[in-house]
């Protein structure tokens, strides 16, 4: 049964992983996946989370001060990822 | 072995620094920003926690603008040559580190022009003299938190409140200081930081780095692979990666994490208070003893780095002494700083310099003033 999953991708590395340890640091599952060539991480780096919880980790980011580039769903099945949306809007700070 | 030459690098580390650097060398399996194991991203982890401590620790709000070089002279020159341009002017003091002066000197040839602000024998500044000598093409502010010779700490804050004045940039060098004596970029003003990590924050040596204020004003020294934004033939302006090309040295930055992890387990305040009472000892000890001259201010005007001259003996001589006979390390010579010894009236003999941390101990000092004292007797018998 392939998931729905919502991937965050940031500028550079330095922001992926303060992303991961923000989320993380407030309880909630993510984690840094390598990404897609067509989804387009700058840094080859994308934040997995479930899209229940995606809109409270997005919140916490962007008050920590980091602003992902990309918020993608995506459809996770048997390790291949198809991307359904690609969201850019303000919320992303795009 | 009494190791009195932490102004040149510190040691013992703590064990915590030796642990750091040997789990990180076996256990982060791979490249920050160049891989997508855990190892890798466990490396980069490491460098981003180390960066925010450090951050933490100087009162840097964006910890990205703490961007790792591999020690506080390359900081220094990054700063330096990053920003200045032809026309521009910087006022420095006459105690400044080779590390300031040359990249200086070597700017002067294209164009930069600055203006020494001569200190008093004991290496004090007069803020006033820095605040004459603003022009209108002055563009920044270099000053040493505190000399490597005599160890006199730098009125930075008032330097800072006139670099604000003034709308200047503002570089003060730390490589004496941090680690020893509360640096907060926020109260004293200040745009550029360079700082070592194998001194007074008891990391490796290979570790240091430079806090940037405002990017836009710096160009980067060396340009490459940062693993972002590979698709671009520019460098990123994205921070800290437009200063960091090349593989960074994760371990060792690693390992510095857990030298200021100590510093802030045991207290700045708790550090100081012992390095400060080393000090005092051995400056009281030297001044009883009429065949040394002892240079710089009181032992709270200072940070634990102290320059004397034995008479009759050279410093170089005196310092070999107290290896052979001893097991004393001290430093002897210019201490890659002509200009503060020009200040202090010792360019031409140098001295021996004698700097304590925070593992040495009253009872090595105490050996240290007896084995001076039967030098002076040796020279005295010869």
């Amino acid at each position: 049964m392939p998931d729905l999953v919502v991937l965050l991708t940031f500028p550079s590395t330095y922001y992926a992983l303060k992303a991961e340890k923000i989320v993380q640091g407030a309880g909630l599952q993510g984690r840094l996946i390598p990404m897609p060539r067509e989804v387009s991480s700058l840094c080859g780096l994308a934040l997995e989370l479930e899209p229940g919880i995606s809109g409270r980790a997005l919140d916490l980011l962007l008050a920590a001060g980091v602003k992902p580039d990309k918020e993608v769903k995506v459809l996770k099945d048997r390790g291949r990822l198809l991307v359904i949306e690609v969201i850019t809007g303000n919320k992303t700070g795009k | 072995m009494i190791y009195l030459n932490n102004a040149a690098t510190s040691w013992p580390k703590p064990e915590g620094v030796y642990q750091k650097a040997d789990t990180s060398l076996r256990q982060l399996v791979g490249s920050v920003n160049r891989g997508i194991n855990r190892g890798s991203l466990d490396a980069a982890m490491a460098v981003l926690e180390t960066r925010e401590l450090l951050a933490s620790f100087f009162n840097i709000r964006e910890p990205e603008n703490v961007v790792f070089t591999c020690n506080a002279t390359a900081a220094l020159n990054l700063a330096l040559q990053g920003l200045l341009e032809a026309g521009d002017h910087v006022i420095i003091s006459s105690m400044e580190h080779n590390a300031v002066v040359r990249p200086l000197y070597a700017l002067k040839k294209m164009g930069v022009d600055f203006t020494i602000i001569p200190c008093a024998a004991d290496g004090t500044l007069d803020p006033r003299a820095v605040e004459k000598a603003v022009e209108p093409r002055t563009r920044l502010i270099c000053l040493t938190h505190a000399s490597n010779v005599t160890g006199t700490i730098m009125p930075i804050f008032e330097v800072g409140e006139i670099a604000r004045r003034h709308h200047l940039q503002y570089l003060v060098d730390t490589a004496q200081t941090a680690g020893e004596i509360p640096i907060d970029v926020e109260a004293a003003g200040i745009t550029l930081l360079a700082f070592t990590g194998h001194k007074g924050l008891l990391g490796p040596p290979g570790t240091g780095g430079l806090y940037i204020r405002y990017p836009d004003t710096v160009n980067p020294l060396i340009y490459g692979g940062t693993g972002s934004n590979s698709e671009l033939p520019g460098q990123p302006e994205i921070m800290p990666d437009k200063y960091e090309s090349g593989t960074i040295n994760a371990p060792a930055i690693a390992a510095l994490g857990a030298g200021v992890k100590f510093i802030q387990e045991t207290g700045l305040e708790e550090i100081r208070r012992h390095t400060l009472m080393l000090t005092g000892m051995l400056l009281e000890g030297l001044r009883q003893m009429p065949e040394v001259t002892v240079y710089g201010p009181a032992a709270e005007r200072r940070v634990a780095v102290v320059s004397i001259n034995i008479r009759g003996i050279g410093a170089g001589e005196a310092g070999a002494w107290l290896a052979e006979h001893y097991e004393i390390v001290t430093r002897s010579g210019l201490h890659c700083a002509p200009l503060a010894h020009r200040t202090i009236g010792t360019l031409a003999t140098g001295t021996l310099r004698l700097s304590p941390g925070y593992f040495n101990t009253p009872a090595e000092i105490e050996a240290t003033l007896a084995a001076i004292r039967e030098l002076i007797e040796v020279v005295r018998d010869a």
